[in-house]
């Protein structure tokens, strides 16, 4: 049983169609990304999820409830984009508040604060008023709150926003963690280099329609793609790898075999081994998800291709 | 528990944005200011020494204009209180009234009209002394050639009590304002009626209706709005709660400056009536109504300016417009009666010319179709005014006796004034403002 599940989900505001019949579905344990350029519907699909802002049509569940049941969300953490904590907290107050809201008891809460707040590195100043933290503070006590409860779904909408590479790789740390804990988290992020490195499946919105989906690994893949290396000594036999059918192109100190499809790798491996050359390198190359990313969102939108032309564009 | 946790929140708001100590401090300022004055019996002997030095003066200076050639110095001597250790308002009077002449001839002249005269010393000081019993003067035999001598007396006071016996305030422990001599449970009920239940009741519901004001629009930013619509909680309990959490300060800051004022009162004049207390409640449940006020248009606009402005907007048309005009249109519905009432009341009722005024005077200042649109109006409208009403009867009842006319003014009013419909009417109003935010804030998307 899928944990998120969005079917033809809809949703207008005014004459915006924000979202327009994603269907999604996100399953337990899962770091799930969601990818897109401004305005494409991401952050609205997060709030119709936790019931801030009401479908259009179509239909959407989170954990087997119809969206909007308040009674799950004590199950679900959330860090907004734009989140404004009330300055007159202090980090530790503002835990206690957020967890009185979500019935977390208060012997709990007096034990998790300090705890959650060291994860996120702010107990030294978790008695400080939020009013006082930078950016990244801010960002860090709102991926506390989002986890203080122990939230079975986590909902971060852009969590690495203003954090210094430093915090990044920490924040990065502490998904993975939460996921080894069996939680699954809902990403909305621009970094794509970031969600590459952690999400499982991704989909990205253009215009609020899913383009694409599917598992990181899936979709970076490049099919009849590889990168071979060989050990110095040796000289690459280029002309004899072109002669045996496949093509060959220089790649810095690598060189890429490309192979037609049904063909197999295999040949130009017994032909280095044949000739007594050290195979250093053989790898199956892959898309970074920033390319794939570029590629799909300008395949969707054919005759907007020049700079100049999508800086104009309205973003809608 | 979240109401709690809800409430907690509000006050931290409050106290770090200072709106807490800027309310509470208000409060204080005016019980300091309440507590501030004292008030000091009025003395006998001073009295009567004011008296003489008043009518000495005023001869001197108008005896050229009044053609008066004699002029005596007026002068008390010999006073004493028949019970020297006791309150003023326990003990009698006596003293000798001195009028001294400069010749012994115009001493003469003066004591030969005598008779007329102990009339007209004995009228004039139970003017003065309206607060003592049986005062009367007689002649004594002079002790000098060129003075008259009158002895005055007076058994006791009119009152055993402390609270009828006429005050004077004494600004900051020691400036005494002579001028005012008032019972005083007459500054008490200026205190308590004039300007806490008028007045203050007033300015204290603008400011606490401008401060707590920014506590929704505060809650409902965007940003803070999502964080707390996503926690497991209903829309419309959420803002209940925030709005009973308002209430609450606004109740708790009144209990500071009511019980503060009623204590700083009865402190300075052992009168400790209860009905004051009770203004607590009506003032709670006024500003229930314009803090529901201010909780709709907080939820519609997001901007705190817009609630106060609206809120001040129903308070002059609901408090001022309908409430004091509908009691000024009341008024009018019996104006024969009133002129009845007065001619009565000043005997007049035989005095023909008056009689032939009262037979043109119409029976009601305005036509009917404008009491039926009053009456209408009021029927519907919340009754902010019915509750200064019965404020008033409370207070009244403490602090005047059962004739006095502001009593029987109170009684009136209270008597044309329903319970049920005061409470009930303002009481649909409150649930009609907050189920019309809790609807809009129900569905709104943020
Ligand atoms: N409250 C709103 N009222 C009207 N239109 C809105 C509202 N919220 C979002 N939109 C519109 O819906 C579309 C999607 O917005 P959304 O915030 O979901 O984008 P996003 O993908 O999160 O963008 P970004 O990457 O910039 O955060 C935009 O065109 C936006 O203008
Ligand atoms: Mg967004």
């Amino acid at each position: 049983m899928p944990v998120i599940q969005t079917d033809n989900l809809t949703k207008h505001y005014g004459s915006i169609e924000a979202l327009r019949e994603v269907s999604l579905s996100v399953q337990h344990g899962e770091i799930f990304g969601l990818l897109g350029q401004n305005g494409a519907g991401k952050t609205t699909l997060i709030k119709i999820l936790l019931g801030i802002t009401k479908l259009t049509d179509g239909s959407a569940r989170l954990l087997d409830r119809p969206v909007g049941t308040a009674a799950i969300r004590s199950r679900v953490g959330y860090l907004p984009e734009d989140h404004r904590f009330p300055e007159y907290h202090t980090g530790a107050s503002l835990l206690d508040f957020y967890g009185a809201l979500l019935d977390v008891p208060r012997s709990v809460r007096r034990k998790r604060i300090p705890e959650t707040l060291e994860m996120v590195g702010l107990k030294g100043r978790m008695n400080y008023k939020i009013g006082t933290y930078s950016k990244g503070m801010k960002q860090r006590v709102g991926l506390a709150q989002a986890m203080f409860h122990d939230p079975d779904v986590i909902f971060l909408d852009e969590p690495t926003d203003g954090v210094d590479p430093v915090g990044r790789r920490e924040i990065r740390a502490i998904m993975q963690h939460l996921k080894s804990e069996g939680k699954t988290i809902f990403l909305n992020s621009h970094l794509l280099g970031e969600v590459e490195l952690i999400c499982d499946r991704v989909a990205i919105l253009q215009r609020g329609e899913v383009i694409r989906e599917g598992a990181v690994s899936e979709l970076t893949l490049q099919h009849n793609q590889y990168l071979v290396g060989i050990a110095p000594e040796g000289r690459f036999p280029r002309e004899d790898v072109q002669r045996i059918g496949f093509s060959v192109a220089p790649q810095g100190d690598l060189w890429e075999i490309g192979l037609r499809d049904g063909q197999s790798i295999d040949p130009v491996v017994d032909l280095l081994r044949g000739r007594g050359l050290g195979i250093r390198h053989l790898i199956e190359k892959r898309q970074t998800l920033e390319d794939l990313f570029v590629e799909t969102v300008e395949a969707a939108e054919p005759g907007v291709d020049r700079p100049a032309h999508r800086a104009r564009r309205p973003l809608s | 528990m979240k109401f709690l946790a809800i409430l907690k929140d509000s006050l931290r708001e409050a106290l770090d944005t200072k709106v807490f100590y800027v309310m509470v401090g208000f409060s204080l300022l005016v019980v300091l200011l309440v507590g501030s004055i004292g008030y000091r019996p009025v003395s006998v002997e001073e009295d009567a020494q004011r008296l003489t030095d008043r009518a000495t003066w005023l001869l001197q200076n108008f005896a050229d204009r009044q053609n008066l050639k004699v002029v005596p110095l007026w002068s008390i001597k010999d006073f004493e209180k028949t019970q020297p250790n006791a309150e003023p308002w326990n003990t009698g009077y006596r003293f000798a009234l001195t009028l001294e002449f400069q010749q012994e001839e115009e001493a003469k002249q003066a004591r030969a009209v005598q008779g007329l005269s102990v009339k007209q010393i004995q009228d004039m000081m139970r003017g003065q002394f309206s607060y003592l019993k049986d005062l009367k003067v007689s002649t004594l035999p002079p002790l000098d050639p060129k003075e008259i001598r009158f002895l005055v007396a007076a058994e006791g006071a009119k009152t055993s009590r402390a609270r009828d016996w006429p005050h004077h305030p004494v600004l900051f422990f020691v400036v005494p304002l002579t001028l005012w001599r008032l019972p005083i449970q007459s500054y008490v009920l200026f205190w308590e009626s004039w300007i806490i239940n008028w007045v203050g009741a007033a300015v204290a519901l603008l400011i606490s209706s401008i401060i707590t004001a920014f506590f929704i629009p505060n809650m409902l930013r965007k940003g803070t709005v999502d964080l707390l619509v996503v926690k497991p909680i209903a829309r419309p309990v959420l803002l209940l709660y925030k709005y009973v959490g308002g209430l609450t300060f606004m109740f708790l800051n009144t209990v500071v400056a009511v019980v503060g004022i009623w204590l700083v009162l009865g402190l300075r004049t052992n009168i400790w009536g209860m009905g004051f207390l009770l203004g607590i409640f009506s003032l709670t449940f006024q500003f229930a109504l314009y803090y529901a006020v201010s909780t709709l248009f907080a939820v519609l606009s997001r901007s705190p300016i817009v609630a106060i402005l609206m809120t001040c907007l129903f308070w002059f048309v609901f408090a001022l417009l309908f409430g004091y005009g509908y009691r000024f249109v009341d008024s009018t519905r019996k104006l024969r009666g009133m002129f009845e009432a007065e001619m009565a009341e000043a005997q007049l009722e035989k005095d023909d010319e008056r009689r032939a005024i009262k037979d043109k005077v119409p029976e009601k200042l305005l036509p009917d179709s404008v009491y039926t649109v009053a009456d209408a109006i009021h029927l519907v409208t919340p009754r902010l005014k019915d509750l200064d009403v019965v404020t008033d009867k409370w207070i009244l009842d403490d602090l005047t006796e059962p004739d006095s006319p502001q009593r029987k003014g109170a009684d009136t009013a209270y008597a044309g004034f329903s319970w049920t419909e005061a409470i009930s009417v303002t009481s649909i109003y409150i649930v009609v403002l907050l189920a019309l935010s809790c609807w809009w804030f129900a569905r709104k998307d943020y």
